[in-house]
């Protein structure tokens, strides 16, 4: 144990250090973006600062504007040259300081961009949280219906449909789906989370859940054929093996067959739902956008559209992390999931 | 090859990329408007055909033909009287049995412009009565088309007169009434009354370039640099794969919004940052390959007989991963298109071309889900549906002849 527990170690250590990379990355391309903004608010606070005076002469006020302007480039360390600016930056990043927004906001006006990820972020978990827990259960289904009649029809068509949907935008499947439910026969709410007024109690988690619903079902149903064939093929995969052969041999019953089979596929089932949910997060994210479902996905749209960087510096490094995290997470889970992994161990 | 079309998937990704191609080359001979390549951004362009209108074969007896098309109604030969103070007035009727299609109507009245021009025009109603709808002077340069506008809502047929002063020559050409469709075309027009069957062709050409050009380089990419490290191993191994590591975790959004910023994006831009970040997409498999193949038992007898590493790598290596990167090309292409076309939709596409993306981004900024235009919608993303399905058919096709144990 020794040995996984300082290989984890290294693990975590390595995602860590390819966090700061990504946050250094991020802070160099948005550097020229980032400063034309803050500029701007420096140019703000300043004549705000001369609004809020009073009864002073010219001199005075001159003298104001600059030692509030002196003050604030140095707030914002733009008196410093570009590289110390990017590593402030950066340090802001890693410390989640990601200062206040250049125009969004949340939905009680606050600027701060801590407040506007913190709104969107529970939509967007419940959503694909809720996606990846249905795509295994219904891929899982549907896998293990498939791998029992190999080349049956619905193995057949298990095998051809992810080629399909595999070159189809989900978010376009989303725009059909919101005109054909939302607008052409009125099944669905078009958007939003709750209705308004927002009904008080468990009549409006109801309501957020039907909201969520069509959504929902969108991505459920274009993820979920993925994950079904790749479970299709572990299945016969490992039916196929030789332990199962010997199992038999000795006169188990299938069901005991079974259990060992669950057992040896669990590390690879275990990658296929994260990888599932990390993938769903980064690639259906635009889905949001469509159904104007309040999340990440949806500030992405708008920050993308007004150039927002500090809320776009947060998504990005908040999905780096989560990505990563993801990454060692499985890992890890390889070690302890999967016994034929022998993690550190001297062969 | 042969095996290759033996394979039903390969035979139906090669058909269907024979369609694309032929469509991509001889398509402005195919579409109505051979033009729009350079005049899709141009709306004046288009100003001609009705806004938002479904396709033409949605005019039938299930809806008693109240969608018909666009029809230019040419003038005859003008009634002549004079006038009292010397002048003449010419006079065209033009029928237009509008009750059957259903008001309203957009009508355009076009006439060829010579300086001035006196228009006066009335509707004939069913009854007998008239009812005057115009009276103006339009002023249209020679050798312009001037155009005016109006709004029907019922009428037999509309009578137009010119009054020429005395002396006035006659109008070069004479007038024509455009009674704007319905229904427009294959598939259609959107809220610019740009024809989608035309852009849906158009845009092929690029979806091809941009897929052809990116996947080829960013394999050719990958399958060097996954060979170099599996067969170099030691400190280029480790470099590249923290390179691989960092720009297959690194989104390429960011640069395009840096970029878009700055400057106006372009294909071409994007193109550019794709090649930067996308030969990590087929990286990874390359090298496990590489890793598996260089271990061969004919490798080893090479080096036995004393062929140095170089040798090794491009007599040996490299030629037993080269089809096997031609599957992985195929296999890349549709995830290009689909990045492409998610960031046309984010508005951060090249909006001077025509893509099927920019078309969608088009459709969803401008209400086509709400106001149910879905012959606006559906071309677009079916086209990369079938663009992406053709490339994955060729893909397994590839991937039957190389790898036999899937066969």
């Amino acid at each position: 144990m020794k040995a996984f527990e300082s290989y984890a170690a290294r693990r975590i250590f390595h995602g860590l250090v390819m966090y700061l990379v990504m946050a250094l990355a991020y802070s160099l391309v948005f550097n020229g973006i980032a400063d034309k903004s803050l500029r701007s608010q420096v140019d703000e606070d300043v004549a705000q600062a001369v609004r809020a005076s009073t009864g002073l002469d010219a001199a005075a006020l001159t003298h104001l504007e600059e030692a509030t302007r002196a003050q604030k480039l140095r707030q914002y360390h733009l008196d410093e040259p570009w590289v110390q600016r990017v590593l402030w930056r950066t340090a802001e990043v890693l410390t989640f300081h990601f200062g206040r927004s250049t125009g969004l906001s949340s939905s009680s006006g606050d600027r701060e961009v801590l407040a506007i990820v913190a709104e969107a972020l529970p939509n967007t978990l419940c959503l694909f949280l809720s996606e990846a827990a249905l795509v295994l259960l219904l891929g899982g289904v549907l896998g293990v219906a498939a791998a029992r009649k190999p080349h049956g029809a619905l193995d057949r068509f298990s095998s051809v449909l992810p080629m399909v949907l595999n070159g189809l935008p989900a978010w376009w499947v989303g725009m059909l789906a919101l005109m054909l439910f939302s607008y052409v026969i009125p099944l669905f709410p078009s958007g939003g989370v709750h209705v308004n007024p927002t009904p008080p109690g468990l009549a409006g988690l109801a309501d957020y859940l039907w909201h969520m619903l069509l959504p929902l079902i969108t991505i459920v149903a274009l993820n979920l054929w993925n994950t079904a064939w790749l479970i299709r093929n572990l299945l016969t995969d490992t039916y196929a093996q030789d332990f199962v052969k010997v199992a038999r041999a000795k006169g188990l019953s299938e069901a005991r067959v079974g259990v060992h089979v669950i057992a040896a596929i669990r590390p690879a089932v275990a990658t296929i739902a994260l990888m599932g949910l990390i993938q769903s997060i980064s690639g259906n994210i635009l889905v949001e956008g469509i159904f104007a479902w309040p999340g990440l996905g949806s500030l992405y749209f708008a920050a993308v559209q007004q150039s927002d960087v500090p809320v776009l510096m947060a998504i990005l490094s908040l999905q780096t992390a989560l990505n990563l995290a993801g990454l060692v997470v499985l890992d890890l889970s390889y070690g302890l999931l999967d016994p034929r992994i022998r993690i550190g161990a001297r062969s | 090859m042969k095996r290759f079309f033996k394979s039903r998937a390969g035979l139906a990704g090669f058909v269907l990329l024979a369609i694309f191609v032929v469509l991509a080359l001889f398509g402005p001979l195919l579409v109505p408007f051979p033009g729009a390549a350079r005049h899709w951004h141009d709306l004046s362009w288009w100003q001609d055909s009705p806004a938002a209108v479904p396709p033409s074969w949605m005019n039938g007896p299930w809806n008693g033909y109240s969608l018909p098309g666009t029809e230019l109604l040419k003038a005859g030969p003008p009634r002549e009287r004079t006038n009292g103070d010397g002048g003449r007035l010419l006079s065209w009727s033009f029928p237009l049995a509008i009750g059957r299609a259903g008001p309203p109507r957009d009508l355009v009245l076009r006439f060829a412009g010579d300086g001035k021009a006196f228009l006066m025009a009335s509707l004939v109603h069913a009854d007998g009565s008239t009812e005057e709808v115009l009276r103006q002077v339009q002023e249209v340069a020679k050798g312009q088309t001037g155009r005016i506008p109006l709004h029907v809502q019922e009428a037999a047929s509309l009578e137009l007169t010119e009054y020429l002063a005395p002396g006035q020559a006659e109008p070069a050409a004479g007038p024509s009434l455009l009674l704007v469709g319905k229904s427009s075309g294959l598939l259609g027009t959107d809220v610019e009354k740009r024809d989608i069957w035309t852009g849906v062709v158009l845009g092929i050409r690029w979806a091809l370039v941009l897929g052809a050009v990116v996947s080829f380089l960013t394999v050719l990419t990958g399958l060097l640099l996954g060979t170099i490290a599996a067969c170099y191993g030691g400190f280029l191994d480790s470099v590249i794969n923290r390179v691989y590591e960092f720009f297959s975790l690194m989104p390429l959004l960011p640069f395009l919004i840096a970029l878009s910023v700055a400057y106006h994006p372009s294909l071409w831009s994007f193109m550019a940052l794709a090649l930067l970040f996308f030969w990590t997409r087929s990286f990874k498999t390359v090298y496990a390959r590489a890793l598996q193949i260089k271990e061969e038992g004919h490798i080893e007898a090479a080096r036995m007989m004393g062929a140095g590493r170089w040798w090794r790598v491009t007599r040996h290596v490299l030629p037993a991963l080269l089809p096997y990167g031609f599957a992985v090309m195929a296999l890349s292409v549709p995830g290009i298109i689909l990045y492409e076309a998610s960031v046309s939709l984010l508005g951060l596409g090249d909006s001077s071309t025509i893509t099927w993306g920019q078309m969608l981004h088009d459709a969803l900024v401008q209400g086509a889900v709400i106001n149910r235009l879905w012959w606006w919608i559906l071309p677009p993303g079916l086209s990369i549906a079938l663009m992406g399905l053709t490339f994955a058919l060729l893909g397994r096709g590839f991937d039957r002849v190389l790898n036999p144990r899937s066969r």
